[in-house]
């Protein structure tokens, strides 16, 4: 583990060993002891100067040019494979009928939850079905009214 | 919590919008490009690598989580990737193809001896063990943070910060000579 509250000759030639010469490209979190110790360290100068030295030739490399035959094989691939449909692009496109614009994960949780308060529901919830011991209800049903009357 | 810039248009790249598709293409290709050139010391093979890299993109974009990790990190590490999976299926290290490397974009004669310069400076990458060579591509021409690139490598930043130092010990062996622009 680096410790890096405080900078030795030892850890400065490490770091510019491996990062090179330019304090923009050094750790964040070492950067300012760093510093502090290049400005008092001779030998902490001459280390950069030495790494500063490769970075200018490695500097001197052509950017490459992008091709626009890439570009446009990449969108055809783009249009080829949103043409294509597979189980995530279809939650994808249910989830964004639903709820358009959210995350995926904001309509999924939303299903998962109605559906666990569902099964909650039809596991936990006191729902008698056995026969009720009055069963005017289902004589009521059963016959016919009695006006009386003779038929 | 990470502010990724590119969030919102991967989320749109995997409801199929095609305008958001080319400014993500846009914003990376470039650097997606170069780094696979420079691993890859072949500008062929380096387009069908990123070519492989964005279709994975296009596949996955509707499944991105944004939150988990950067976009960017994410497309380095797949580009990546790809490149060793193409290095590793050659039969040899192509030095000598690497040394006609450099990009032969048209230019006056002035850009000759740049580009001269470029083929130096590429063949003394391509000789590199691959690791070596992708944490430089990172951490130099990239300029990925130490933390970042560790991760794009799946390694620690003191496994990163010896590949770096090995590997520009090698560069310095190779490049120096011209460091006074020879």
């Amino acid at each position: 583990m680096i410790d890096t509250t405080k900078m030795t000759e030892q850890r400065f030639r490490s770091l510019v060993e491996a990062y090179g010469g330019d304090p923009a490209r050094w750790p964040v979190d070492e950067r300012e002891a760093a510093l502090g110790l290049l400005e008092t360290s001779a030998t902490a100068r001459a280390a950069v100067d030495e790494a500063r030295a490769l970075d200018a030739v490695l500097g001197k490399v052509s950017a490459p040019l992008v091709p626009s035959e890439l570009t446009s094989r990449l969108l055809a691939d783009f249009t080829r494979a949103s043409r294509r449909w597979s189980p995530g692009r279809l939650a994808v496109w249910l989830a964004d009928a639903v709820w358009p614009g959210a995350p995926l994960w904001q309509p999924a949780m939303a299903f998962g939850l109605a559906l666990a308060i569902g099964i909650g529901v039809a596991t936990f919830a006191p729902l008698d079905l056995r026969p009720s011991d009055d069963t005017s209800g289902a004589f009521a049903l059963d016959t016919v009214p009695d006006n009386g009357q003779d038929i | 919590m990470m502010i990724d810039p590119d969030a919102e248009l991967v989320a749109r790249v995997g409801r199929g919008d095609r305008a958001a598709a080319e400014r993500l293409m846009l914003r990376h290709l470039p650097k997606m490009l170069a780094l696979a050139k420079r691993m890859l010391s072949d500008s062929a093979e380096a387009e069908d690598a990123v070519q492989d890299a964005f279709m994975r993109l296009w596949t996955h974009a509707g499944r991105w989580q944004p939150g988990q990790a950067k976009f960017e990190t994410w497309l380095y590490r797949v580009t990546l990737n790809k490149c060793f999976d193409r290095l590793r299926r050659r039969p040899t290290v192509a030095l000598e193809a690497a040394i006609a490397v450099p990009d032969p974009s048209p230019g006056p004669a002035s850009n000759l001896e740049r580009v001269a310069l470029s083929g130096q400076i590429a063949a003394a990458m391509a000789a590199l063990p691959e690791r070596q060579r992708a944490a430089i591509e990172l951490c130099h021409y990239q300029e990925c943070g130490n933390i970042e690139a560790a991760e794009i490598l799946g390694i620690s930043v003191e496994a990163l910060e010896s590949l770096l130092a090995r590997g520009r010990r090698a560069l310095r062996i190779r490049l120096l000579h011209l460091k006074d622009g020879q």
